[in-house]
């Protein structure tokens, strides 16, 4: 009898992924035989496998389940554009801007770090939409040293010696307060002025958005081993916020994990719930006929986020 | 025996087939023959959407010979159906081998290229709970599908931050190679 490990994991916020949350829960309830002892904790044996299904909400969590081996690891949340899935510590919703008082430390800022040294994120609909305070990418790192995807290298060297003029065109790095001192200057939800000494690369949206560069890393995935057989990261183009980093890390930790990750946006419609309910059904992630099936599968759903594998 | 619709009917409407491929008749009597994908391309279009969708969930399961009744229904009207089509096509291209792709590509090109004039809003049942905002067009949905078909590494991330006019340029600019490539 196989043992198979089956490891879902719902990042902030559990609301947006409402859909997906309650259509796996409601498949494992139907199907699954439910721990009483231990929440979200699930068992189903079929004829050659026991599968051990545990549901979860938090970054412990997420990194326990690559480190677990032969898990087929499932991730559903947001991509953080870039920064690495945040998490929360259970279902209840967390809002899209965490009061101070209510929540000391931002969920949203708790990612698992997992890409690039660098990513582009929007100014208002990221840092002052859920009351952020990302560290600001200085500048300082020689461009040649930094794991950065292309597109922020292009900016990184299409800037390079251009103006910071506010009038000027282009990617360039540009004071938000110099030139934009309305939009610098607010106070996000938690009382902080995350935008003050902020530059911005690029205007958006008729100068409405304001891109800027911040550190993130790969830190926490550099921790794990990645002994899990499979990963699949159910969030907003996976592929290109995180392939990268999941296929230096699978190098250097000569582990066979192999990524599921999505090329586009995925909608709410619960393409999570398809993939566990195959896998429960006995078809295996990590073989070819396997990889085909569920591909298909997923790719029969509405913006399912056109899902890829790699490698 | 001609591939009557009733049968596909019959498996679509049978709820209790969760998975087509368990299904003896799909297997046997169905899946890849003369004629089912355009009875099914037909369905997608035509039917309630429950069976519409597992119209598309049967569709995907195809293989390439499916790919030139998919393209002729390129043609039908609808902003959604037309998308959940270029998903069909982008699935069963894709599970190929990539070295296959061109060649599969190749002869239903010409039915999809109208696509990337198609300036239609695509409506996203279930909504996306996103970062971003996005709203695609067919014609952006197009342009994301064909590059992705060229090239397995495309990265369409950038595309999708872009505003509509934004997109225009780079659309424009694949129809231009297109162009040059069907002439």
């Amino acid at each position: 009898m196989r043992k198979v490990p089956i490891r879902i994991i719902f990042g902030l916020d559990p609301n947006d992924w409402r859909r997906h949350h309650d259509a796996v829960i409601a498949l494992l309830d139907s199907i699954c035989v439910k721990d009483p002892a231990v929440a979200g904790h699930y068992t189903l044996t079929t004829k050659d496998r026991e599968f051990d299904v545990v549901v979860s909400y938090t970054k412990a969590s997420f990194k326990t389940a690559l480190d677990t081996d032969g898990a087929i690891v499932v991730y559903a949340g947001h991509s953080r554009l870039g920064q690495g899935p945040a998490f929360g510590t259970s279902v209840a919703d967390t809002p899209e801007c965490p009061d101070a008082a209510a929540f000391p430390d931002n969920p949203w800022e708790s990612h698992f770090r997992m890409g690039y040294d660098v990513v582009d994120i929007p100014c208002i609909d990221e840092i002052i939409h859920h009351g952020t305070n990302p560290v600001e990418f200085p500048g300082t790192t020689p461009l040649a040293k930094l794991f950065v995807h292309d597109q922020v290298r292009a900016i990184l060297t299409r800037a390079k010696g251009r103006s910071t003029r506010c009038d000027s065109t282009g990617p360039a790095k540009r004071a938000l307060l110099t030139c934009f001192p309305t939009v610098a200057d607010q106070d996000n939800c938690r009382g902080l002025k995350s935008l003050k000494n902020r530059h911005y690369w690029k205007a958006r949206k008729k100068n409405t958005e304001f891109d800027t560069l911040v550190t993130a890393g790969a830190s926490d995935l550099d921790g794990v081993s990645l002994r899990c057989a499979v990963l699949l990261m159910y969030s907003c183009t996976a592929k290109h916020h995180y392939r990268d980093a999941l296929m230096r890390r699978r190098k250097a930790a000569k582990s066979k994990c192999l990524f599921y990750l999505t090329s586009a946006v995925p909608s709410g419609i619960p393409g999570t719930k398809r993939f566990v309910e195959l896998v429960l059904s006995g078809v295996d992630p990590v073989t070819k006929k396997g990889k085909q099936k569920l591909l298909r599968e997923l790719g029969s759903i509405p913006h399912s986020g056109r899902i890829v594998v790699r490698p | 025996m001609a591939l009557d619709e009733v049968l596909i009917r019959r498996v679509l409407s049978d709820a209790r087939t969760t998975d087509f491929d368990t299904s003896p008749i799909f297997r046997n009597e169905i899946r890849n023959q003369p004629g089912a994908a355009q009875i099914l391309v037909a369905l997608m279009h035509d039917a309630s959407p429950e069976i519409a969708a597992r119209a598309k969930v049967m569709l995907c399961l195809f293989d390439s010979p499916a790919l030139g009744a998919l393209a002729d229904g390129a043609a039908r009207t609808g902003a959604s159906f037309r998308a959940e089509l270029l998903d069909v096509i982008v699935t069963i291209i894709g599970v190929s081998d990539p070295k296959e792709w061109a060649a599969q590509l190749g002869p239903i090109l010409p039915r999809l290229v109208h696509l990337l004039r198609d300036l239609e809003v695509v409506d996203v049942p279930g909504g996306f709970k996103m970062e971003i905002e996005i709203r695609c067009r067919v014609c952006d949905l197009a342009y994301l599908s064909l590059q992705e078909l060229r090239d397995p590494e495309f990265d369409g991330y950038n595309f999708l931050l872009m505003e509509f006019e934004e997109r225009d340029g780079e659309v424009r600019a694949l129809l231009a190679r297109l162009g040059m490539l069907l002439a």
